[in-house]
C-alpha cells in the first residue's frame, strides 16, 4: 500500500526567527572616511583592510552590507554604529 | 591653529584664532537636543530599518534604544563643555587641551555639530567638496567652514587614536 506523504507547513514565525539579517551602512556625505573606516574596525573587530574595504563599497555604491547574522546581534550592531552617527539599518537578508 | 600630543595623556590645539574659539565654544549649543531642527533630529537619530514590515522593530527603538542615544550624546557635549570652559588665553590666541580619555567625546560631539549643520542646509557632497573657499558673511559659507574645520579636528584626534 502507498503510503501519502503531506508536506509540514513552514510557519511564516518559524522562517523570520531563522532566516538571517543583514547589518547595512548607507553613504551619506558628511562622515569623514577616516571615521567610518575607524568605526567598522571598531564595531565588528575588522582588519583595516577589510573596513576600508567596506567603507568604500559605502562611499562608491551607496551601500554596503557589513554584517550577515541572527537579528538579535543585528540590532546590537545597528544601535553600535548608530552610537557613532552612521548611517544604519537592519534588513532581511534576500530583501 | 595647531595639533599637539603631550605625553601620553594629554591632546590639543594651540595658536586658536579667537574667531576659532568661539566657533569651538558654539559646539554644545549647535547640538543643544532641545533645539534640534526635524532634519537634524532625523539625521542624529535614524530609523533602524527601511523596511516597511518593520514596525514594531522602529517602535521597540524609539521606546527602547534611543533614550540612551540621548544620554550618550549629551554626556559628550557635556565632556566637551567642560574642556571648552579650561580653554586658555594666550595672548593673541587660545590654547585648547583635551584629556586622552575624553577624545571619543570630542570625535562624538564633532560628527553630531557637523552632521547637524549639514542637515539644517541640506548639505550634499558636491557642496561640501566644492574648491572653492567659503564666504565667510553668508550662513552657508560659515556652516561649510564650521564644518571643515570640525573635520580638520577630527581628523586629528583620529590619527591619534588609531
Amino acid at each position: 500500500m502507498a503510503t501519502e506523504t503531506t508536506p509540514i507547513p513552514v510557519e511564516e514565525t518559524e522562517v523570520e526567527t531563522t532566516s538571517p539579517w543583514n547589518v547595512v551602512v548607507h553613504n551619506d556625505p558628511v562622515n569623514l572616511m577616516s571615521y567610518v573606516t575607524m568605526v567598522f574596525r571598531r564595531v565588528f573587530g575588522y582588519s583595516t583592510e577589510r573596513a576600508q574595504k567596506h567603507m568604500l563599497e559605502v562611499h562608491e555604491q551607496g551601500r554596503s552590507v557589513l554584517w550577515t547574522g541572527e537579528r538579535e546581534k543585528a540590532e546590537h550592531y545597528v544601535q553600535q554604529l548608530h552610537a557613532h552617527l552612521l548611517l544604519a539599518t537592519l534588513e532581511r537578508a534576500g530583501e | 591653529m595647531e595639533f599637539f600630543v603631550s605625553g601620553k595623556s594629554h591632546i590639543g590645539f594651540r595658536h586658536i584664532h579667537p574667531l576659532i574659539a568661539d566657533l569651538l565654544r558654539a559646539l554644545p549649543a549647535t547640538t543643544d537636543p532641545d533645539a534640534l531642527s526635524d532634519a537634524a533630529e532625523a539625521r542624529l537619530f535614524p530609523e533602524p530599518t527601511n523596511s516597511e514590515s518593520l514596525q514594531d522593530l522602529r517602535d521597540d527603538w524609539k521606546a527602547f534604544v534611543e533614550p540612551g542615544l540621548h544620554e550618550l550624546f549629551r554626556s559628550a557635549s557635556d565632556i566637551v563643555s567642560a574642556d571648552l570652559k579650561g580653554m586658555e588665553e594666550s595672548g593673541d590666541t587660545f590654547t585648547l587641551t583635551i584629556p586622552m580619555n575624553h577624545a571619543d567625546a570630542w570625535l562624538n560631539l564633532l560628527n553630531q555639530a557637523r552632521l547637524v549643520l549639514a542637515a539644517d542646509l541640506g548639505f550634499n557632497e558636491k557642496i561640501l567638496t566644492s574648491p572653492e573657499p567659503p564666504d565667510l558673511g553668508t550662513d552657508v559659507g560659515m556652516a561649510v567652514f564650521r564644518i571643515n574645520l570640525y573635520a580638520f579636528m577630527q581628523q586629528c584626534l583620529i590619527e591619534q587614536l588609531e
